[in-house]
């Protein structure tokens, strides 16, 4: 089915999800920069989007470049620590920075006639990073004391560690993003700057801002600011294992005093939108939703409504990344259910879709739910702008932003239940139990 | 390189003003809307002033179940009926419980707001509130209980009201407890619809692509069996104060400290507003600077300032490690006595320059400009206009930041922790290191 044939609601709504008019040009030291024009309101959204994340951490360095991406904030030999944050402050823009597997990323909203002076600030750390022990010692103590809140007091989140290692073997998807506890204690001064200088340079990043500029401006701008910077030559390379195709099934399950809610993941190794043949990530997209729509997906159907076996259920595909991927199911039992049965009930609901198929209102209502998230997205600056830097960031183009709704649309029926019967398959999955440990 | 250039003017855009407009129906129901130009969607919502403080003993976590009911049937509607309407135009829809209100609220592409009005009303006028339903809803809200435990995070801040407002009613935890959330039936959740969802209380906003008269036409017909006379008052919230602790094994320990707050009719809300921000409310806020910057005592270090109606709290929240406790609480202290008793001009500047342009930012989305219309039409009886309150975030001075903030640092302190907190400094020491500031 066509975008054109798709039915609608209301014949008058504009063509389904379809974007702004965004440009992409590139400054000649080899910087991308997308800009996502936007005048609702007198805000810009700027962001720096650096290829390279977690999955690029050198062996034994596992956290660097999260960690890194904290020590951008200490200061350069023309801004003194705190000064960017002062500026970005007085400025009246908010500010923050995010890694991820494959992306480390940094964002300042301000009003429009800031963009300059952000931009400046921004260039000026891409290459004049100063760090000194005495910067570099509290702030490893504040990595250790995130990864204290985020994992080691929450077992959902050290299950969810003990999944990603058990799915993939060999790739380092399989390593936590913040890093191994015992590896961050470790890191140090020229670690950060070894990771500096091979990954942030201009041919490794790419610059989006969205907001009510026009691209002639930003671009005057960017020659300014980041096109001082020298280029280095080639844009440095991701070096990283690829997982092979697994062949076991995995259980790996977590017992621990704390927890008051049990539940039941299981995660398969599937390909992402840059390792997937044409159509095939697509068709997972909507595959994930079938199955796992809040409400109205065949898991909440079948688990849910039918067979009483749980409170809730989900599902959620990493769809944007670099290399395999991975897709989760998951489920909450209803007191009193084992997860053992509550696995056998997810299973039987995977293996009837692949037996039977979807029929076409459910494949249309997820197509729908898809397109019109994208739609919403386009509501705020910020996700607009995240959608497309994560896209280059893991290898996409502008185009294929703007033609995923189509994409999305051309998913049949049988491509979901070939996508189901290939990738839902005992030997690429992973299940993980959390359990309340009643011994402690 | 340039020296950034640091205007202090701030460019708020056109007035938008002009294009809200409310209509209050002849039971006190309020619809406001705000036309926008140039977006595809819409967003439209009820948004009720009852919340966990209206519950009487034994309704504890009622609001909240209510909410969640709500898509659980009608008399004409199955739930799986609601969910695939509304998926079947792309919508979107969800709610909300806080302690002073209950929203519903959907997300259309195109204008599908008839819709949207239709099922909205069809939930909070004829629900069915069927039994098995409301069977398998107590499991769902029983399980958000059980992981709200697990988040011990969550679990201080529910401390915190509690113990800041001496168990009452305002300071109860928004989903109950299991024993409360068990015992409600279809009954009881008629008689709090009944008693509390009043249309002097009710407001339907809409936001992007609406028409005014269209919503105000739509909303008279289907909410016309919304009874007209106002609910009682709420029991007074009044901040008590006190010290809370939970000795768990955990690997860090969570902690609020807090204070009386004011109310969002007070005059002094913005410049408490103003404190929160340059005391811990970002990257260059002191707290953020001296613990997590140059000490490295934490991860997430914050401040902020929650007024309702008619009293509000301040508060401080971190988390660090057992072995850092003991450093952590006296540099937390003296960083806040000192802000209060020394902030700066450039500080206080700075502190108005972000509030007033987090006020900017976000509202090109068509969900939160409807929320906050709302909020101000149940809060004022009118959407504040943008002018308005960035001239009373202006006209806050460095005197009126120390004023606001002696006066917090008066109340008794509230204090809460979570994890390994037996060497965290004990109430009297905390009341004496902070009782120069007063």
């Amino acid at each position: 089915m066509t975008a054109a044939e798709a039915p609608s609601a209301d014949p008058s709504a504009p063509v389904r999800g379809e974007g702004p008019q965004v440009s992409d040009f590139k400054l000649a030291n080899g910087l991308e920069v997308v800009v996502i024009p936007d005048h609702r309101t007198p805000v810009v959204t700027h962001m720096i989007w650096y290829r390279n994340g977690s999955a690029d951490d050198p062996i034994g360095k596992s956290g660097i470049a999260h960690f890194l991406e904290h020590l951008m904030f200490k200061g350069t030999s023309n801004h003194p620590q705190g000064e960017f944050s002062n500026i970005v402050a007085e400025l009246g823009g908010q500010e923050n920075a995010f890694t991820s597997l494959d992306y480390t990323a940094y964002y300042q909203r301000v009003a429009k006639e800031h963009l300059g002076a952000v931009m400046d600030l921004e260039a000026d750390r891409m290459s004049n990073l100063v760090l000194s022990d005495e910067v570099v010692d509290p702030e490893r103590d504040v990595v250790l004391e995130e990864r204290r809140m985020r994992v080691e007091t929450d077992p959902g989140a050290q299950l969810g560690e003990s999944v990603a290692s058990a799915l993939f073997t060999h790739h380092p998807y399989g390593i936590p993003i913040i890093g191994w506890m015992h590896e961050i204690e470790s890191l140090g001064r020229a670690d950060a700057l070894e990771f500096y200088k091979r990954f942030y340079t201009p041919e490794n990043a790419i610059l989006v801002v969205a907001g009510d500029v026009e691209a002639d401006e930003v671009k005057a701008l960017a020659e300014k600011t980041y096109g001082r910077i020298s280029a280095r030559g080639d844009a440095p390379v991701r070096r990283r294992p690829q997982e092979p195709d697994t062949r076991a099934y995995r259980r790996v399950s977590l017992a621990d005093p704390k927890v008051e809610q049990p539940s039941l993941q299981l995660g398969f190794l599937v390909p992402s939108y840059t390792t997937a043949q044409p159509g095939e990530a697509e068709a997972i997209d909507v595959l994930t939703q079938i199955l796992g729509a809040h409400a109205t997906g065949r898991l909440h159907r079948r688990l849910v409504m039918d067979k009483r076996v749980a409170v809730g259920t989900g599902g959620w595909y990493q769809s944007t990344a670099v290399d395999r991927s991975r897709l989760v199911l998951y489920a909450v039992p209803r007191p009193g259910v084992a997860l053992e049965d509550l696995e056998k009930d997810l299973v039987a609901a995977i293996a009837e879709l692949v037996e039977k198929g979807v029929d076409e209102k459910e494949l249309e209502r997820a197509k729908t739910r898809l397109i019109a998230d994208t739609v919403y997205a386009q509501d705020s600056q910020a996700s607009l702008a995240r959608i497309y830097g994560s896209t280059l960031a893991t290898g996409g183009t502008v185009r294929d932003v703007a033609r995923w709704p189509s994409d999305i649309e051309k998913v049949s029926a049988d491509d979901v239940r070939r996508a189901a019967a290939q990738w839902l398959d005992a030997r690429r999955c992973v299940s993980g139990y959390l359990v309340k440990d009643e011994a402690a | 390189m340039n020296a950034p250039s640091r205007s202090k003017d701030l460019k708020i855009g056109a007035p938008r003003e002009e294009a809200v407009r409310i209509t209050t129906l002849p039971n006190g129901l309020r619809v406001v809307t705000e036309t926008i130009p140039a977006l595809a969607t819409a967003s439209l919502g009820v948004w009720i002033g009852a919340g966990t403080r209206h519950e009487r003993e034994g309704e504890q976590g009622l609001a909240h179940l209510l909410e969640h009911m709500a898509f659980k049937g009608t008399r004409r509607r199955s739930a799986l009926d609601i969910v695939a309407e509304i998926e079947a135009v792309g919508g979107d829809l969800n709610a909300e419980t806080s302690v002073e209100r209950t929203s519903y609220y959907v997300r259309l592409l195109g204008e599908d707001v008839p819709l949207a009005l239709d099922i909205l009303s069809d939930i909070l006028t004829e629900p069915a509130f069927d039994k098995g339903e409301l069977k398998r809803e107590k499991g769902v809200v029983l399980q958000e209980i059980g992981a709200c435990e697990d988040t011990p995070d969550e679990v201080v801040f529910d401390m915190f009201m509690e113990t800041a407002y001496g168990g009452a009613p305002i300071g109860r935890r928004i989903l109950g407890t299991p024993k409360t959330v068990r015992a409600q039936t279809p009954e009881s959740m008629r008689t709090f619809l009944d008693r509390q969802y009043r249309g002097p209380d009710m407001v339907v906003a809409a936001a992007g692509a609406v028409d005014h008269d269209a919503v105000v036409e739509e909303a008279s017909r289907r909410f016309a069996s919304i009874k007209g006379e106002q609910p009682g008052a709420p029991v007074e919230g009044v901040y008590a104060g006190g010290d809370e602790r939970k000795i768990r094994k955990l690997e860090q320990a969570h902690m609020v400290l807090g204070f009386a707050g004011c109310s969002f009719h007070s005059p002094d809300h913005y410049a408490l507003h103003v404190f929160s921000n340059l005391l811990g409310g970002g990257m260059s806020s002191r707290l953020f600077q001296e613990i997590r910057e140059k000490r490295g005592l934490c991860y997430e270090i914050y401040s902020f300032h929650q007024p309702f109606s008619d009293t509000g709290t301040f508060a401080i929240y971190g988390g660090t490690g057992e072995d850092k406790l003991g450093e952590f609480m006296p540099v937390m202290l003296d960083c806040l006595r000192e802000a209060a008793e020394r902030p700066t001009d450039e500080e206080v500047a700075r502190a108005k320059q972000q509030i007033k342009v987090s006020l900017l930012t976000g509202l090109e989305s068509s969900a939160r400009r409807a929320e906050q219309m709302a909020r101000h039409v149940l809060a004022f009886g009118r959407v504040l206009p943008r002018e308005e309150i960035v001239a009373a975030i202006d006209a806050i001075t460095l005197d009126d930041v120390k004023r606001v903030a002696r006066t917090m640092l008066a109340s008794a302190p509230t204090v809460t922790a979570v994890g390994p907190v037996r060497k965290l400094m004990d109430p009297g020491r905390i009341a004496a290191h902070l009782g120069s500031a007063a």
